[in-house]
């Protein structure tokens, strides 16, 4: 029945003051009457009354704060309390609340991008107890967690701590929806015939794969459609179910289409198809037929789902004992290789190590530009405290709670908080809308949705939480910490003024500090980019189209594929308006292929690995297409054919790793691949751009794609006139010798160069100079507050000082000197710690650039003049302070 | 809040007010007890019967009940309403609920293992 004495209580609240009064008068009165009775003198009686009860006013606010609501009441009022504060105090209020805004909508726009890059959890059933396992695998400079087939079937068989594991890798397919249409290109999910069991995923149509259709040597053509594929291609027709797709140039039986909800177990590729893993060897790009049967063709990836309360490193501690007895039943493939277990988390991580490295920094920034906005707030409060700590005193004296007031005081902090962090979405949908500008030059690829979602908003709600506990409890507590007598009596210059100037000064030295870092950081990015645009990525940019050809996909073998490319390429150096084209099996800064090789006659010591280098296989016309510089040797003809010797071109940072001093003309390579050939080099070309922009020079080693020819390759043509007029041109070409080859990721090198470089560039630089932007002007106010705030406390000091002859350049050099000393302090901490930053940056970041002198030359001017301005306003107006008011006033 | 009386007869000006303090627990102990055997009362018979019964030795600053006896209110161990009082004036009047029973026999156990443990103590050191 509480509840209704509750109820009951709020209906009567306006009440509750005067029934608690009445009831002590009753008291008191009875008290009285008592005494008198007893023989006391009436006024003593009354006298003797009050004393016994004690104090009224505290006892009326004690037992008001014994009722529930009445809790819920005063929180209300402290709201109200506080934003009549802050309306009475509007640029109080709008600072604090624009650097709330700004502090937590930086936050929010990263956390958006790192939410659907790194931490979003798969959308599958319990997402906490699937693991990522795999052997750690070098692939190019970043380890992978993969395994072979085989390695497969036997953690699948052996392991207990699992109650199921899949395996799945992704490959480009070519699907053609309706008969005699052009084929599309999409990624394709090979998968265990657990895949779906395994998550905890049902399907909305149809049935999941069955073990049969697993079956290796005897693979069933089946296919099942995710959501959006099925409504995207065929309009989300009931009737597709028992269909046939044609998928590679097989057909293939629609089986089933996944629950909407179910959106792949990547984070980009999400318009997905699935099939048996065994299919592929026959529609995937990997012409090889032992990729399921070689145990080092470690292609897959792996999730086990935990049985329940089986931890992470009991999990590990079996894997780990698996791998030993691998290694003994096949000591030459499963040696030297590590058997792991990995969160979902980590091994995003890992798999991606770029985004992650980038939103590891962006973090950073953000954290610090909110610190900064957090401690702007808080010395706004902070200055307030002397004027509000009468108010406390009394408060105080007359029995209000301690709790009671910093809660008052938490409260106000609150509302800046929360109107702050409505302000602050707006800031983040400006930054989301930015990273929206990110595009993949892919038909293929969904780019990762950047939204202010659920998730964010409640990522937004606790960041106001934090920061609103960070800002009010200091204030709240110095305020409430006062000297109750000293402070009533005397005006509002307590001795403790001193003290709490020392504190934000302090803060305010953070503040510069924090910026500086982050300006740091923006200023090297901008300089990192345009160096990096003016040198461009060592290839041609500029007049040049290019087009992804797939007669791989259409069931061209190795010769007659090599007979199409040659055709193609004939063909187009015929078209008018085309210079010269060429052919690559991979197109720098977008697929990323390596191989292993070693010198001939080099032998690898126990425990050393090799570190996989770049590779693409092109045709003679490549280098010239793309204007990449031949260094010594012959370029490729087309007499380096099948029949003839292996050869090699390498990039001269290869030639220079591996024959420093030397010349690496007619040296040969060991590739490491199950009967690897080895090549002779013939040729050494400059050292590009392979990767991403600004990455430490790569090796890489080109071969002529008629000895390894490639199911896919990029068909680039350079061109006179605008490269836009000659895409569809390169598409016709390649369908008027065969219609049935998939061509698709037509686009100009204009296009594909903004999409991978300048785009992304831009976006960062603009996101990391709006964070040092906003950095640098909250340090101006934070300092602006300090300087003016110390001026108006000496206003008597410096009225004297004039009245004595001080002349205004000596009171403004005064004050500067003084406001300047939080400036070198945070100059000189903020200099450590970016140098600190500089470092992570290096370590995280695998670019050339590194953050120096070059730098800081520009940034500490910059944060030193920027602060200088802001002392020197409150400075001036120090100096044309009237003396015979100062002293007058009080 | 609930002290004993000083040599003096002077009392300290702000008893402790700790919601989990021992002698807090006493005045809830004591205050349902009275209640219960007694019938409905307001505040001034409370203090002086309390007083009474225990030959002025548990003498509580007036006052500082009644924050104690709206909490126990809130919490649902007491009713609490308006009546006419003895002298004809209004009054609120305190009662005890079921709920309050329930406390009450929760309160004596702790208190008779309490008193009993040192009482034990002091035999035997």
């Amino acid at each position: 029945m509480a509840w209704l004495t509750r109820l009951a209580n709020l209906l009567r609240r306006r009440d509750l003051n005067s029934e608690i009064d009445e009831e002590f008068a009753f008291h008191i009165d009875a008290r009285t009457e008592a005494n008198i009775a007893n023989g006391m003198t009436e006024d003593e009686a009354r006298r003797d009354a009050r004393q016994r009860f004690g104090s009224r006013a505290g006892l009326r606010e004690e037992t008001r704060d014994a009722n529930v609501l009445v809790q819920l009441e005063s929180l209300w009022q402290d709201l109200r309390h506080g934003t009549r504060m802050l309306v009475r105090n509007p640029a109080l209020a709008t600072i604090a609340v624009m650097s709330i805004a700004f502090g937590t909508g930086a936050n929010v726009a990263i956390f958006s991008m790192a939410d659907a890059l790194l931490l979003q959890p798969l959308p599958v059933a319990e997402p906490g107890r699937l693991l990522a396992v795999g052997f750690r695998v070098l692939l190019g400079t970043t380890y992978q967690s993969a395994a072979s087939y085989s390695d497969y079937r036997d953690i699948r068989d052996r392991t207990q701590s699992f109650e199921g594991v899949l395996a799945y890798d992704y490959e480009t397919v070519a699907v053609t929806a309706r008969a005699g249409g052009p084929p599309r290109i999409r990624f394709a999910t090979f998968v265990s015939d657990n895949f779906f069991d395994v998550l905890g995923v049902g399907l909305s149509r149809g049935r999941g794969f069955r073990s049969d259709e697993g079956n290796i040597a005897d693979p069933r053509p089946v296919v099942v459609l995710s959501d959006s594929m099925w409504r995207s291609e065929f309009g989300a027709a009931p009737s597709i179910m028992g269909q046939t797709l044609r998928i590679s140039g097989i057909d293939c039986q629609i089986i089933g289409v996944s629950a909407p909800t179910f959106t792949g177990v990547h984070s980009i590729i999400k318009d997905s198809l699935y099939l048996p893993l065994a299919m592929l060897p026959r529609v995937g790009a990997i012409a090889s037929r032992d990729v399921l049967e070689a145990r080092d063709a470690r292609i897959l990836r792996l999730k086990g789902r935990l049985r329940p309360g089986v931890s992470l490193s009991q999990a590990q501690a079996e894997l780990t004992s698996i791998q030993r007895d691998l290694e003994r039943a096949y000591p030459e493939t499963n040696t030297n290789v590590s058997l792991l277990a990995q969160t979902e988390f980590d091994y995003r991580f890992e798999q991606r190590p770029l985004d992650s490295s980038m939103i590891v920094v962006l973090t950073i920034l953000s954290t610090a530009v909110l610190a900064v906005a957090c401690a702007n707030v808080a010395g706004l409060l902070g200055s307030r405290a002397p004027i509000r700590a009468r108010e406390i005193a009394v408060r105080l004296a007359i029995g209000a709670s301690r709790a009671r007031l910093v809660r008052q005081l938490v409260t106000e902090s609150a509302a800046i908080a929360v109107v702050g962090g409505v302000g602050g979405l707006a800031v983040a949908q400006v930054g989301i809308r930015l990273l929206r500008q990110i595009r993949f030059p892919s038909d293929a690829i969904t780019p990762p949705s950047f939204q202010l979602g659920e998730r964010a908003l409640l990522f937004s709600l606790s960041v106001e939480m934090l920061s609103a506990i960070l800002v009010g409890l200091g204030p709240a507590w110095q305020t409430t910490r006062v000297d109750l007598c000293g402070t009533i009596k005397s005006s509002d210059r307590g001795n403790s003024a001193r003290r709490r100037l020392t504190g934000r000064s302090a803060l305010v030295a953070l503040q510069i500090a924090l910026s500086l870092v982050v300006l740091t950081i923006a200023v090297f990015a901008v300089q990192t980019f345009r160096s990096e645009l003016t040198k461009g990525p060592g290839f041609r940019t500029t007049h040049m189209a290019k087009v992804t050809v797939s007669p791989g996909q259409a069931g061209y073998s190795d010769a007659s594929t090599v007979r199409f490319y040659a055709r193609v390429l004939d063909e187009m150096r015929s078209l008018s308006g085309v210079q010269s084209a060429a052919v690559t099996s991979s197109m720098p800064l977008f697929a990323f292929r390596f191989v292993s090789l070693l010198p001939e006659g080099r032998r690898l010591d126990r425990g050393e690995t090799v570190v996989p280098v770049w590779a693409n296989s092109v045709d003679e016309g490549y280098f010239d297409t793309m204007d990449i510089g031949m260094i010594a040797g012959r370029p490729f003809a087309p007499s380096d054919d099948a029949s003839a010797p292996a050869v090699a071109i390498v990039n001269d940072t290869l030639a220079r790793h591996y024959w420093p001093g030397s010349d690496p003309i007619g040296k040969r390579l060991q590739i490491l691949e199950p009967d690897g050939p080895l090549v002779e080099v013939v040729g050494v070309v400059r050292t590009t751009t392979y990767l991403f922009p600004g990455e430490r020079p790569q090796q890489a080693i080109h071969f002529p794609y008629r000895q390894r020819p490639s199911g896919s390759m990029v068909l680039l043509a350079r061109v006179t006139g605008a490269s836009a007029d000659h895409v569809r041109a390169l598409g016709d070409t390649v369908h008027g010798v065969d219609a049935d080859v998939p061509v698709y990721d037509a686009q100009t090198i204009e296009d594909f160069y903004s999409a991978r470089v300048t785009a992304i560039g831009s976006v960062l630089v603009r996101l990391v100079g709006w964070m040092a932007l906003m950095g640098l002007i909250l340090t101006m106010v934070g300092l602006y507050g300090l300087v003016s705030y110390s001026v108006s406390r000496r206003v008597r000091e410096i009225g004297i000082r004039i009245a004595v002859g001080a002349t205004p350049a000596r009171i403004v050099m005064m004050v500067l000197r003084e406001g300047m000393l939080p400036a070198w302090v945070g100059l000189t901490v903020g200099l450590a710690a970016s140098a600190a930053t500089g470092r992570v940056i290096t370590y995280v970041l695998p670019i050339t650039h590194h953050v120096g002198a070059r730098t800081y030359a520009l940034v500490v001017p910059m944060v030193f003049v920027v602060n200088a301005i802001a002392a020197l306003i409150p400075a001036r107006r120090a100096a044309t302070v009237d003396p015979t008011n100062a002293l007058r006033c009080e | 809040m609930l002290v004993p009386k000083l040599a003096g007869g002077e009392m300290p000006k702000r008893a402790v007010k700790h919601p989990n303090d021992r002698l807090q627990g006493t005045l809830d102990l004591v205050v349902l007890k009275t209640l219960e055997a007694r019938g409905p009362m307001h505040g001034y018979a409370l203090v002086e019967h309390i007083g009474r019964m225990s030959n002025q030795v548990l003498r509580v600053q007036e006052g500082s009940l009644y924050p104690a006896l709206h909490r126990m209110t809130q919490a649902g161990c007491l009713r609490a309403e308006w009546k006419q009082s003895e002298n004809g004036r209004r009054a609120r009047y305190y009662n005890i609920t079921a709920a309050g029973k329930r406390q009450l026999a929760d309160e004596e156990k702790n208190w008779a293992a309490l008193t009993a443990a040192v009482a034990q103590l002091l035999r035997h050191g």
